[in-house]
């Protein structure tokens, strides 16, 4: 357990990082979930949810496993 | 509130620092990990650890972890009971929707219940993916040793021309844990070059104006991601 995972920028700069809300390990695989905030019908993930989680899957790769569960309401 | 340090060190840019700050404070090293039994690897010194400065996954999060704490505290082992994956299915967790993000980054178009993504992550992880049910492993973090701070050192990764980032940091909101936390990085970091979010080491800043790859998040990461001095300043 440590504090939540941070993915810096282009170029490991200061400003523009992502942080995964829930970073698990097991046998060398790595499981990233975020929490994320939807619109009212509860399923669909807000506009700034959807970048951020394209900007994340840019950063870790693309054979990584990225789920995004809703916040509760 | 938790706190964390990013640095990029060789075992040459920790050693002195180490050193300097186990004259100062009486600690031990345990490894965090999810062991067999409740017995853990432990250091009086992490100079006496032989993989200091070396990275063997090509990930900042997967490495080894250890937590630095007082010596005359007593370590916390948490028993983990492993089950079997359709116990999944029965809490509220497991039902909740969830979104698998594809390569692209694009979302699928429904969601699916979590349990069912999860399910698929450990069947496709092979057949040392899952523990017997019934089995009882035993985790050592800092989730039941609050006076404590987590160091992932990061490293050389299989002797390439690639250093992964490491991490000091804490979740802990202790006073035992906010001094050593403050001391830890005080000594280790002394000396190390600030670029971007990180603290680079002398030796460290040197194989990185040699070329060497500086990743931040992953080696299968876009190398646009590895610490670049010109782009971070």
């Amino acid at each position: 357990m440590q504090p939540e995972e941070y993915l810096p920028p282009i170029g490991g700069g200061r400003s523009g990082g992502n942080y995964v809300d829930i970073t698990a390990t097991k046998n060398g695989a790595i499981l990233r979930v975020n929490t994320i905030d939807t619109l009212s019908d509860g399923v669909t993930p807000t506009s700034r949810e959807a970048a951020a989680a394209a900007l994340i899957r840019s950063k870790i790769g693309p054979s990584a496993p990225f789920l995004l569960i809703p916040k509760n309401r | 509130m938790s706190k964390q340090t990013h640095i990029f060190a060789t075992r040459s840019d920790l050693q002195g620092g180490l050193r300097n700050f186990e004259a100062k404070m009486d600690v031990k090293y345990v490894r965090c990990d999810l062991y067999h039994g409740p017995v853990y690897e432990q250091y009086l010194s992490l100079l006496d650890w032989a993989d200091l400065g070396q990275n063997i996954t090509g990930d900042h999060i997967s490495g080894s972890q250890f937590l630095v704490i007082p010596r005359d505290l007593k370590i916390n082992v948490e028993p983990v009971p492993q089950v079997v994956g359709s116990e999944l299915d029965s809490g509220d967790l497991g039902v909740s929707p969830a979104w698998k993000i594809d390569s692209a980054g694009s979302f699928p178009k429904h969601a699916a219940p979590l349990h069912q993504y999860l399910t698929e992550l450990e069947r496709g992880s092979g057949p040392t993916g899952r523990e017997p049910a019934g089995d009882v492993r035993y985790a050592v973090s800092q989730r039941l040793n609050s006076d404590s701070l987590s160091f992932l050192p990061g490293g050389i990764y299989n002797q390439e021309k690639v250093l992964v980032c490491g991490h000091i940091g804490t979740i802990s909101d202790s006073e035992i844990s906010r001094t050593l936390y403050k001391s830890f990085v005080s000594h280790v970091t002394k000396g190390f070059e600030k670029i971007g979010s990180y603290r680079v080491g002398p030796e460290a800043v040197r194989l990185m104006s040699e070329g060497y790859r500086m990743v931040t998040i992953s080696i299968s990461s876009p190398a646009a991601y590895d610490l670049c001095r010109s782009i971070a300043r």
